[in-house]
């Protein structure tokens, strides 16, 4: 009976929120501009939704309690880099945006391919899009397969459930395009507050009195808890100060925040996005509350099960509903990036790399094979989700570092003197073949650091190493002229 | 008391702030420059939650339970619109 209560709960959540969507939307003509960035018209409010639907996913969701559960104070991580992707936002946002609408760019490639005026950059910067998009998308599907599981009270396979709801968002996407995604944040944002709240308000009130009395226990129970450990140890400060940086510029890198700083209105809408939304994220310390309670109650988790931590308790604690709508809040935290990350994923499949090899055929359908690509991109990512789960975890360090490669290009683009094509893709492929030897050898740190900032740091050092042969050869050249016009 | 032509003004420009933020048919805002003093001002947030942690990593003072460490990086999500919101007033059109 608990199962079917939650499960039902679950379901009305989902198709409540996608006919709300529908609605929303309501009938506004698709174009690939439409379908992709919202025809560049959301204004702050719209844009707010739309950034808050995508910076908090079902990692943040389980995993940040899950850190605050089996490792403690490094989950604090995941509250510094938001507000500092935010400002990174401020800062280059606008500029970004700038140039998207005055080149009408579509895609994060789009900006490679025509500021460094190469299309084989494009090419490479869109195929390590699609390569991230759809590891980062396993991850959203492994949150939801672990919500609907403890929905189903042991009784339901999470691999088929999900897959169905999965594929429903699919065809939200595919119908509604990115201004969909932005109205069902709505829901997905109302329902993810309360469901946060009362993680982290009433469980810790309910068990320990108040929310003081929680950090009291806990501090009797694990006394280093509280605070990272120092310098280069695992996960100490070091650790910490480079994720935050490494996770942070992401803002302004995943191809499908790109896509979302280009559906604004106007530059003052991503500035004042980027000044609301740290009020909305504050509220994640709730959840690392929930994490700690877990903690305390149900001790002993390990691995993987961790990030089941809070949902175990809210599954032995309370009645069916309670379960039914914290899985709900979750499945939408999964699946509103997720069916951003797909729509990104199939723009730069569509426009960059079908529109590399046929221009003329890629600009007439494009509307018809963004849509396809959505749905082989989904495709992609499920069978390669249940196919080979253990070797996507291993892979998925290289997306997340790989996504903040793309940085160079993006800042250097603003600055008078460009760089050329050639160094800034020579930078990323170093920078990614760097993060894939260290995913092979299992090494996530070089003397404390986080692997992702070494390899920003080998990507900038590549890219200037390139620019000044550059300059060196041209100037020999030169000279070499002269001493033959003498 | 306060000229009528004043609250006027004030009710005017609170209107158009929030159709502007309703995504209303208001007029798309020109781009502004951001200056030196806005980069530096945003920049205070930026190395107050990343570099500055290396010094906020202790236990002690607990205020309301929370260990400071907690409580550093709360005051700091919450300070990080004041400086942006300064920043952004720092810049002109």
């Amino acid at each position: 009976v608990s199962s079917f209560v939650a499960f039902s709960i679950v379901g009305a959540i989902l198709l409540g929120s996608m006919a709300f969507g529908f609605l929303a939307v309501g009938k506004v003509k698709m174009s690939p501009q439409e379908l992709v960035i919202g025809n560049r018209s959301f204004g702050t409010i719209l844009l707010s939704l739309l950034f808050a639907g995508e910076t908090i996913t079902s990692f943040t969701f389980l995993g940040a309690a899950g850190w605050a559960y089996s490792r403690g104070a490094p989950a604090f991580y995941i509250l510094a880099y938001l507000p500092l992707g935010l400002i990174v936002l401020f800062l280059f946002g606008p500029l970004l945006w700038r140039r998207a609408r005055e080149f009408n760019f579509l895609t994060n490639a789009d900006y490679f391919a025509s500021i460094y005026e190469s299309r084989l950059l494009g090419l490479l910067v869109a195929i390590c899009g699609v390569f991230f998009l759809v590891l980062y998308l396993t991850v959203q599907l492994t949150g939801i397969q672990i919500l609907l599981e403890i929905a189903g009270y042991g009784s339901v396979k999470g691999i088929s459930a999900g897959a169905i709801a999965f594929f429903l968002i699919v065809i939200f996407v595919f119908f509604n395009g990115l201004r969909g995604v932005a109205w069902v944040s709505v829901i997905k944002d109302v329902l993810v507050l309360s469901a946060v709240l009362f993680a982290g308000v009433v469980i810790p009130i309910h068990f320990f009195g108040s929310p003081l009395h929680l950090f009291e226990r806990l501090r009797e129970a694990h006394p280093d808890w509280l605070t990272l450990r120092s310098g280069t140890m695992p996960n100490g400060t070091v650790w910490f100060v480079s994720t935050v940086l490494v996770n942070g510029v992401g803002i302004i890198t995943w191809p499908h925040a790109v896509a979302a700083i280009y559906s604004a209105k106007d530059e003052a809408s991503i500035r004042r996005n980027a000044m609301l939304l740290p009020f909305y994220q504050v509220i994640l310390v709730l959840v690392l509350f929930a994490g700690f309670s877990a903690l305390l109650l149900t001790p002993g988790l390990k691995g993987d099960e961790a990030d089941q931590s809070f949902m175990r308790v809210v599954q032995t604690h309370y009645s069916a509903w309670v379960v039914g709508v914290i899985a709900g809040a979750g499945c939408l935290a999964a699946l509103v990036p997720g069916s951003s990350m797909v729509l990104a994923a199939g723009s730069l499949i569509a426009k960059n790399i079908v529109g590399t090899f046929s221009q003329s055929f890629a600009q007439k359908h494009q509307t018809t094979l963004t849509r396809i690509s959505v749905l082989l991109v989904a495709m992609c990512a499920f069978v390669s989700w249940a196919a080979a789960r253990s070797t996507l975890v291993s892979m998925l360090l290289v997306a997340a570092n790989g996504a903040a490669q793309f940085l160079p290009g993006i800042l250097l683009s603003f600055s008078d003197r460009r760089p050329s094509a050639l160094s800034i893709g020579s930078g990323l492929m170093v920078s990614l073949l760097f993060l894939c030897w260290t995913a092979a050898v299992k090494l996530p740190l070089i003397s404390g650091i986080n692997v992702g900032l070494v390899a920003l740091v080998l990507n900038f050092a590549m890219v200037g190493l390139i620019t000044l042969t550059n300059q060196f050869g041209q100037r020999l050249r030169r000279s070499g002229r002269e001493l033959a016009d003498r | 008391m306060v000229p009528a032509g004043l609250c006027l003004d004030k009710t005017l420009v609170l209107r158009d702030y929030v159709a502007n933020l309703m995504n209303g048919d208001s007029s798309p805002q020109p781009g502004k420059r951001l200056g030196l003093t806005a980069y530096l001002l945003a920049g205070i947030p930026f190395f107050a939650v990343s570099f500055g942690v290396c010094f906020a990593n202790r236990d002690e003072p607990v205020l309301f339970g929370f260990p400071f460490l907690l409580t550093y990086l709360i005051f700091w999500i919450c300070a990080t619109p004041l400086f942006l919101w300064l920043a952004d007033r720092s810049a002109h059109q």
